[in-house]
């Protein structure tokens, strides 16, 4: 009985725990990357195709695929645009030739590897996922 | 014996398995992650992009407005395109649109294709085909999920819609205004139409935009050869020459502060001394988005502004009746000229377009990709075929029950991929 509510309590922590863990997005660049510390509005920007370069360095955004949380999370709080919006705004842009969405890499795995490899790019990930690989340039 | 020596081999395998994890992990992992940057390669090598409409739409009236009659039709709105690019280098790009309509019979065409080069980070060029900017959603006229309603304004976007593609090249500017973006774009080239040549086709535009809003304000012009028989029988007979000078003006704007979105255009069509209608057509849409719905508001007006180009009275006097009263007569004794000149002026006539349209309408956000929406269109005319479809309009009029307005519901499912 008293395993079993301390199992409880941990699974609630557990599922709290989580759920802040959701609420922190961290935007990231490989450890080695020029690319330096970006602003919320840079990173709206970016992840946008409203601007290709920060501070002279090309930047290239990358997405995480949908259902992710780190997904979510970011386009709801930091772009302030929910998946259909979003939706709506790069098809005025691809339609017309003007623009590409970014490229859809998977998770917070996926991004880590991606931009650990290529410097130019930036991704978001969990902030609890950040580690050694990758430079968190803007957060929440 | 059999079943002894699987399991044996099982646990081998489990064994072997086990011992081997660490590296074989290593190794997966280096695979996925080369697979992924080929992938990625790949992908922003090559993109491929597709949308579809797919429509019921039926109205209460027999005679069509704007391709629309009293009978259920599957085909008007529905259309699919895909649109692929490949990006050759950092700095070119080819892309090519195909699309198939209900309207044409799902016959694919080639609506775009052209070749794209950034000349410097401001400014790009692209030859080849495609779409002229003449309307502030003229680069998206068949994407139906970029936009809130079932379909395009008929009233403003259908007279250049013969006009939309041409070959030519484009050159456009994307850069910054106090703060603000802006976009010039300046196009030439020429349209090989059905029934018309539209040569030396030069279109401005120029786009001011900030976090919520952008402004639009274009021109372009053209000199247009007809081809058409009738259209031409037609022109001669009024006196008119088959080369047509036309000019068009649009200013548009779209605001979309936070939940609302207010949006409109107002445009102009001249072609002076011409049998073709001068048209000014505006339409304005206010929706405001609760969630997943977006339910919406339009008034839609068009005016022909020329219609006394078009009266009987021109084409009497250039064919040598003198008045319309000599005409008419010699119709009604039985001159057989006099009787295809009047038909051929109320055909002409049908042209003259004096349009209302309000339309209430809803769109669903099912899913990011898919929108449903649902419309109500009650349009009235004063006196005037418009987007009534001519022949219909004219056999209409003559046995006394020319339309005066429609009630059309359209449902459509609008989709990006």
């Amino acid at each position: 009985m008293n395993i079993n509510l301390k199992q409880k309590l941990l699974a609630l922590m557990l599922i709290s725990a989580s759920w802040w863990g959701h609420a922190e997005v961290a935007v990231v660049v490989g450890a080695n990357s020029p690319i330096g510390n970006a602003s919320s509005d840079d990173v709206v920007k970016i992840f946008l195709g409203k601007k290709k370069d920060h501070n002279g360095t090309a930047v290239v955004p990358v997405d995480q695929a949908e259902g992710n949380g780190a997904r979510d999370e970011f386009y709801d709080k930091i772009v302030s645009k929910s998946a259909s919006q979003l939706k709506s705004y790069w098809s005025r842009l691809i339609f017309t030739g003007k623009g590409q969405a970014p490229q859809v890499v998977g998770g917070d795995t996926d991004v880590k590897g991606m931009v650990a490899s290529n410097p130019n790019m930036i991704g978001y990930i969990d902030a609890g996922a950040v580690d050694s690989t990758v430079k968190v340039i803007f957060k929440q | 014996m059999k079943h002894c020596y699987q399991i044996s081999l099982c646990l081998l395998m489990t064994m072997f398995a086990s011992i081997t994890q660490a590296a074989t992990n290593d190794a997966l992992e280096r695979q996925i992650r080369g697979l992924n940057d080929r992938l990625s390669a790949i992908e922003s090598r090559f993109r491929i992009n597709g949308f579809a409409t797919f429509g019921i739409a039926q109205s209460d009236e027999e005679v069509p407005y704007d391709g629309i009659g009293n009978e259920t039709t599957f085909r008007d709105l529905t259309l699919a395109g895909i649109q692929m690019t490949f990006n050759i280098d950092d700095k070119s790009s080819v892309v090519t649109q195909m699309l198939a309509r209900g309207t044409e019979d799902f016959n694919t065409v080639m609506e775009w294709a052209y070749f794209k080069h950034n000349i410097t980070s401001e400014i790009s060029a692209k030859l080849g085909r495609i779409r002229g900017p003449y309307y502030m959603l003229s680069e998206y006229l068949d994407v139906g999920y970029a936009v809130p309603w079932t379909s395009m304004p008929a009233e403003t976007y259908g007279p250049l819609s013969p006009f939309s593609n041409l070959e030519g090249i484009d050159l456009t500017w994307d850069g910054e205004l106090g703060g603000f973006g802006a976009q010039a774009q300046l196009i030439h080239g020429r349209i090989t139409g059905e029934t018309f040549a539209g040569d030396d086709v030069y279109s401005l535009g120029f786009t001011l935009s900030g976090d919520t809003w952008s402004v639009r304000i274009g021109h372009s012009q053209s000199t247009t050869v007809l081809e058409d028989p009738d259209t031409l029988a037609a022109s001669s007979a009024y006196g008119y020459e088959a080369t047509v000078d036309g000019a068009f003006q649009g200013l548009g704007f779209r605001w979309e502060p936070d939940d609302l979105l207010l949006m409109g255009e107002y445009t102009t069509f001249t072609t002076p001394d011409s049998v073709l209608a001068d048209e000014d057509a505006v339409y304005l849409t206010v929706g405001y988005r609760i969630g997943l719905w977006m339910p919406h508001l339009t008034y839609a007006q068009a005016e022909s502004t020329d219609d006394e180009d078009r009266e009987l009275s021109v084409i009497a006097e250039s064919t040598g009746f003198g008045t319309e009263a000599a005409l008419l007569a010699a119709a009604n004794g039985g001159n057989t000229t006099a009787q295809s000149l009047v038909g051929l002026s109320q055909l002409i006539q049908a042209s003259n377009t004096n349009t209302n349209r309000i339309g209430v309408g809803v769109r669903y956000d099912y899913a990011p990709g898919i929108a449903m929406k649902l419309q109500y269109d009650i349009v009235t005319v004063d006196d005037a075929a418009g987007l009534f479809n001519d022949e219909a309009y004219v056999a209409a009029n003559a046995a006394d029950d020319a339309p005066e307005s429609a009630n059309i519901l359209s449902f459509t499912i609008d989709t990006v991929f």
